[in-house]
C-alpha cells in the first residue's frame, strides 16, 4: 500500500516539476498549488501509462483525493 | 445588449433607493423578530428573496419556482436509485429543463438568426423569424446554480436535501440572484441547513465589503459608462490613441462594475450570516492568461472546469496536447455563448482559447499560482512581473473590443483603425474617472493578500481613526460624485 | 449585535451630522437671500400668492424661459397682465406641479410651456428643483413633486444634503484647484423676467456645440408625454389655454447641429395632440432675425434676444387669437 503512495509521489513530483511535494491519501487538487485542472491531465495520463491500466471517465471524474485515485488503481491491477 | 443610455428603471438595483429601504427591514427581520428557528429564518430570506426577484419581473418569478421544485425532486430521485442509467434518466431531465430554458429565452432568436444569415449566404432566402423574447433576470446564473446540485449529487459528491424551503432559498438567495456568484450547493446549501448566528466581525466585513463595491461600481462603473458608450458607438470618428484609451477604460470600467457588483453581494449575504467565496481575486494583476482565469469571475470558470473543461479533457485525454486544447478551446467558446447570444461573445471567448496555445504547447509544464489554496497568502511579486502584467492585461484588453463592440464588423473596423493609425495623444480624457481609477488599483494592489479591497482585520495595523474616517469619506465621495445611475453590464446575462 | 448596532449608529450620526452641517452652509445664501428680499424665487412665488387671481398669462420653463420672455413687452402689446414664472432647472415635472400650485391662486388665460430635450430627461438638478418647490405653499403639492414626480431618487436627495448639492459642492472642490469665474450677479428682476445685458464673447461662440438632438440628450419620451398630458389636462381643466414654445438658440450652433430632432419631434407631437407650437428659430424669420450678439452664452438670449423672442410670442398669441 504504501508501494502506491511512493509511487504516486514520484510521478507527481515528476509531472508537475516539484520536488517538494508529499502525498496523503487525504491529498486534494486544493493542497498543491500546481495541480491544476490542466496538470491533472498530464497526471491521469501518466498515471495509466505507469501502472498500464486505461480508467474510465467515470471513474476519474469521481476522485476526490489521492487515496481514491489509488484506490481505483488498486482495484484494476488487482483483478 | 444594453449598454446605452441611462433610463428609469423598476428594477431593484444593489445601489437605488428601493434596496436602501429593503435591506434594513430584512435585515431587521430576520436578527430580530423572525430569528426563533432554522426554518423561520429561511422562510423569511426565501420570501424577501422572491420580492426581490419580483420587483424585477414578476412574470419569471415562476420560471426560477418551476427550477426550483423539479431540481429538488429530481436530487431526490437520482440519490434514490443506485442503478448507472436511472441516475442519468433523472440527471439529463432536470440538465434538459435548466438547459432548454436558458437555450429558449437567450439564444433562439440568436439561433434563428445565424440560420438565417447562413443560408443567405448560400443563396436560400428565408424569411427573418424572431420572437420577442424577453430575458429573465438571473436565469443563467439560477440555473446554472441548480444544474451543478444535480450534477454533484450524481457524481455522488453531495447528497440532496429533503428541506425543500432551504433548497428553495438556496436557488433564489437575493444577494447572488441576478448577478451571481454563481454558488456551488456543497459550500452553499450546508449553511442553509443550519441556523445563522449573529457574528459581528463576519457582519462588520460585509459591511465594508459593500462599501468597497458600491465605490466602485458607483464612482467608476457608471462614471465611466459615457465616456465608453461614446467612443463605441462612434469609433469610425476617433483616432487611434482615443481609441486605444476607450478599451483600457472599458477594461476598469466592466471590471469595477462586474466586481463592485459581486462585492454587493457577498458582503450583503455576510450580513446574514453566509459566506460566498470569492469572485474576483484582483485579476488585473495577473501575469498570464491562466492565472487571469483563476482570478476573473472565479465562480463561472471553475463551474465552466468542473463540469465542462475536465470531463472533456478527460474524454480527449489520449490526443494529449491537442485534446487538452480542443477541451478548452471548446469551454472557452461555450463561456463566450454564455455571456451573451452574440457572435461577438464567441469570438471573445476563442481568442481567450488562443491565447492558451502557448500555455499548452510549450515545453515547460505550465504551471500556475492557483487561488483554490485554504489560506490566502500575498502573492510574491518582483519588479520583473510588472512587462508580463502588462502584456496580460493590454492582452485581455484586445479581447474586450470585441465583448463590447456592437457587432463583429464594428470591432474589426475598431482594431483596423488601431493597428493602421500610428496612435498619437487621445482627445477627451476623462481625468476624473482615471484618478478614481488609480486609486481603487492602488488600493486593492496593497490588499492583494485579502478577500477585498477594505478588508481589515482585527489585527490591522490602521488605526480605527484612520478606518472611519475612510468609511466616511469613501460614503460621502459616492453621494458627490455619483455619475449616471447605470445598469450593471451582466445583468443581460 | 450590540457592538455591531452601536458602531453603525455611531456611524449614521456622524452620517446625518456631515448632512446637517452641509445643509446650514449651503442653505445660508439662500436664507440670506429670502432675507433681503432678493432670492429670485422667493419674489416669484410672493407675487404668484399675493397677487391672487391677477395674472393673464404665465409663462413656464426654464431659465431659457425667463430669459426670454418680458411680461413688460407682452403687457404692452396685448393689454395683458403677464407673469414671468420659469426657474431654474424647471424641467416639465416641476412645470406641472409648479401650475398645480399657481392655479389654486391664479386664473391665467394663457400658459406658455418652453420646451427643449434637457427638460424632459433623466439628469435632475434636485438643489434647483426642491429650491423652486420649497415656496410651495401647499404641502401636498411638495409631496406629490418629490415622490410621485422623482421617486426614489427624488426622495434620497431630498433627504440627504450632501446628495441634493452634489453638484455645488463638486464646484466648490474643484474651485480650489481652478479659477472660479466671476458670479454673474442676476439682479435686473421684472415680473419673473430676467433683464440680462451681457453678451456672448467670441471665445464662447468659437466653442459651440450642436443643438439637442437623440443622441446627445437622455429625452425620455414617456416621461416627456406622460406630464405633457398631465399639463395640457390641468390647462384645460382651468379654463386656459396652453401654448408651446422653442426658445431660440445662437445661429451658430444651429449651423452646427445636422439635425433638429428637437423641432422636429416636437412640431409632430403638438399637431397629434392639437396643441399650438412655435418654434421661435425660425417663426416669423423674415421679421426676427437672430445674431449670435442677442445671446448672454450657448443658450439664454439676453435683452435684445428677448426683446425678438417677446414680440415673436405677442404675434404668435395673436395668431391665436385670430383662429378662435
Amino acid at each position: 500500500m504504501s508501494n502506491y503512495i511512493a509511487e504516486f509521489e514520484t510521478l507527481f513530483r515528476d509531472v508537475l516539476e516539484n520536488d517538494d511535494i508529499v502525498l496523503t491519501n487525504e491529498t486534494t487538487a486544493h493542497d498543491i498549488d500546481e495541480w491544476d485542472s490542466i496538470n491533472h491531465i498530464y497526471l491521469v495520463v501518466e498515471i495509466e501509462k505507469h501502472f498500464e491500466i486505461k480508467f474510465s471517465s467515470s471513474e476519474i471524474l469521481q476522485w476526490q483525493n489521492v487515496g481514491e485515485m489509488i484506490d481505483s488503481v488498486k482495484a484494476k491491477k488487482d483483478n | 445588449m444594453i449598454l446605452s443610455k441611462p433610463k428609469k428603471t423598476t428594477k431593484m438595483l444593489f445601489n437605488s433607493f428601493e434596496f436602501f429601504i429593503f435591506l434594513p427591514i430584512v435585515f431587521v427581520l430576520y436578527w430580530f423578530v423572525l430569528n426563533k428557528n432554522l426554518s423561520i429564518q429561511n422562510i423569511l430570506l426565501l420570501v424577501a428573496s422572491y420580492v426581490f426577484y419580483g420587483w424585477w419581473d414578476i412574470r419569471f418569478l415562476s420560471l426560477i419556482m418551476l427550477s426550483t421544485i423539479l431540481d429538488y425532486y429530481v436530487g431526490i430521485r437520482i440519490h434514490g436509485t443506485e442503478e448507472p442509467k436511472k441516475r442519468k434518466h433523472w440527471l439529463w431531465l432536470s440538465m434538459g429543463f435548466n438547459l432548454g430554458l436558458l437555450c429558449f429565452f437567450k439564444y433562439f432568436n440568436f439561433f434563428i438568426d445565424s440560420w438565417i444569415t447562413a443560408f443567405n449566404s448560400i443563396g436560400i432566402e428565408m424569411d427573418p423569424f424572431a420572437l420577442n423574447i424577453i430575458l429573465p433576470v438571473g436565469i443563467s446564473f439560477y440555473t446554472f446554480q441548480t444544474m451543478s446540485y444535480s450534477l454533484d449529487i450524481n457524481k455522488r459528491r453531495l447528497e440532496p436535501t429533503k428541506d425543500f424551503v432551504a433548497f428553495a432559498t438556496f436557488v433564489a438567495f437575493f444577494p447572488q440572484l441576478v448577478a451571481g456568484p454563481i454558488e456551488r450547493a456543497s459550500n452553499l446549501l450546508p449553511q442553509f441547513l443550519k441556523r445563522r448566528k449573529f457574528d459581528y466581525n463576519l457582519a462588520a466585513d460585509g459591511l465594508r465589503q459593500m462599501l468597497w463595491g458600491l465605490f466602485k461600481k458607483i464612482i467608476i462603473a457608471d462614471n465611466c459608462a459615457p465616456y465608453v458608450n461614446d467612443i463605441f458607438a462612434n469609433y469610425e470618428t476617433q483616432s487611434s490613441g482615443t481609441l486605444i484609451l476607450g478599451v483600457i477604460v472599458f477594461a476598469f470600467q466592466i471590471y469595477a462594475d462586474f466586481s463592485g457588483y459581486t462585492d454587493i453581494a457577498i458582503g450583503t449575504a455576510r450580513l446574514f450570516g453566509f459566506d460566498f467565496k470569492r469572485n474576483f481575486n484582483f485579476p488585473y494583476f495577473s501575469r498570464n492568461i491562466s492565472e487571469f482565469w483563476k482570478k476573473w469571475h472565479i465562480s463561472l470558470s471553475s463551474w465552466l472546469n468542473d463540469y465542462l473543461f475536465t470531463p472533456l479533457a478527460i474524454e480527449f485525454r489520449n490526443y494529449k496536447k491537442h485534446g487538452i486544447f480542443a477541451a478548452l478551446f471548446l469551454t472557452f467558446l461555450i463561456s463566450g455563448l454564455w455571456h451573451g447570444a452574440g457572435w461577438t461573445f464567441i469570438i471573445w471567448g476563442g481568442l481567450h482559447g488562443l491565447y492558451y496555445i502557448p500555455v499548452i504547447y510549450s515545453k515547460k509544464r505550465f504551471t500556475s499560482i492557483s487561488t483554490n489554496k485554504k489560506t490566502s497568502k500575498k502573492e510574491e511579486y518582483s519588479l520583473s512581473d510588472l512587462p508580463k502584467i502588462i502584456l496580460t492585461f493590454l492582452m485581455v484588453c484586445l479581447t474586450y473590443i470585441f465583448f463590447r463592440a456592437a457587432s463583429v464588423a464594428d470591432a474589426f473596423g475598431y482594431i483596423k483603425i488601431i493597428f493602421t493609425e500610428i496612435p498619437l495623444w487621445p482627445s477627451g480624457v476623462p481625468y476624473k474617472s482615471l484618478f478614481f481609477i488609480v486609486i481603487v488599483m492602488v488600493t486593492e494592489w496593497f490588499q492583494r493578500g485579502k478577500e477585498h479591497g477594505l478588508q481589515f482585520n482585527e489585527d490591522s495595523k490602521v488605526p480605527a481613526y484612520l478606518r472611519w474616517t475612510i468609511y466616511i469619506l469613501l460614503l460621502l465621495i459616492i453621494l458627490i460624485f455619483s455619475g449616471q445611475q447605470q445598469e450593471f453590464i451582466y445583468f443581460q446575462f | 449585535m450590540k457592538k455591531f448596532l452601536k458602531k453603525l449608529g455611531l456611524l449614521l450620526l456622524i452620517f446625518i451630522a456631515i448632512n446637517v452641517v452641509t445643509n446650514y452652509v449651503y442653505e445660508a445664501s439662500a436664507n440670506e437671500a429670502i432675507e433681503n428680499k432678493t432670492h429670485k424665487n422667493y419674489l416669484k412665488w410672493t407675487d404668484i400668492h399675493q397677487n391672487k387671481n391677477s395674472y393673464d398669462l404665465v409663462v413656464m420653463g426654464a431659465s431659457r424661459a425667463y430669459y426670454a420672455f418680458s411680461p413688460t413687452i407682452i403687457d404692452s402689446s396685448l393689454n395683458m397682465n403677464s407673469y414671468n414664472m420659469g426657474t431654474s432647472a424647471q424641467d416639465i415635472v416641476e412645470s406641472y406641479y409648479s401650475l398645480k400650485e399657481i392655479f389654486e391662486y391664479q386664473s391665467p388665460k394663457y400658459v406658455v410651456l418652453d420646451l427643449f430635450f434637457p427638460l424632459s430627461d433623466n439628469v435632475h438638478d434636485y438643489s434647483q428643483i426642491f429650491s423652486n418647490a420649497s415656496f410651495f405653499n401647499s404641502t401636498k403639492t411638495k409631496f406629490e413633486l418629490i415622490t410621485e414626480g422623482y421617486g426614489g431618487s427624488g426622495i434620497a436627495n431630498y433627504l440627504m444634503p450632501v446628495l441634493k448639492y452634489n453638484n455645488y459642492i463638486k464646484q466648490d472642490l474643484l474651485g480650489l484647484f481652478k479659477e472660479k469665474e466671476a458670479i454673474k450677479s442676476e439682479t435686473n428682476w421684472i415680473k419673473g423676467h430676467l433683464h440680462d445685458t451681457v453678451t456672448v464673447t467670441d471665445k464662447q461662440i468659437a466653442k459651440f456645440e450642436p443643438t439637442h438632438n437623440f443622441e446627445n440628450t437622455a429625452f425620455d419620451k414617456k416621461r416627456f408625454e406622460k406630464y405633457f398630458n398631465k399639463i395640457k389636462a390641468l390647462v384645460e381643466a382651468n379654463n386656459a389655454k396652453i401654448i408651446c414654445v422653442r426658445v431660440p438658440y445662437p445661429p451658430s450652433r444651429l449651423l452646427l447641429s445636422e439635425t433638429d430632432d428637437e423641432n422636429e419631434y416636437y412640431s409632430n407631437f403638438m399637431s397629434k395632440v392639437n396643441v399650438p407650437y412655435f418654434d421661435l428659430n425660425s417663426y416669423k424669420s423674415d421679421k426676427y432675425i437672430y445674431i449670435d450678439q442677442d445671446f448672454a452664452d450657448y443658450h439664454h438670449p439676453n435683452y435684445r434676444g428677448a426683446e425678438k423672442a417677446s414680440k415673436q410670442l405677442v404675434e404668435a398669441i395673436k395668431q391665436i387669437k385670430q383662429q378662435k
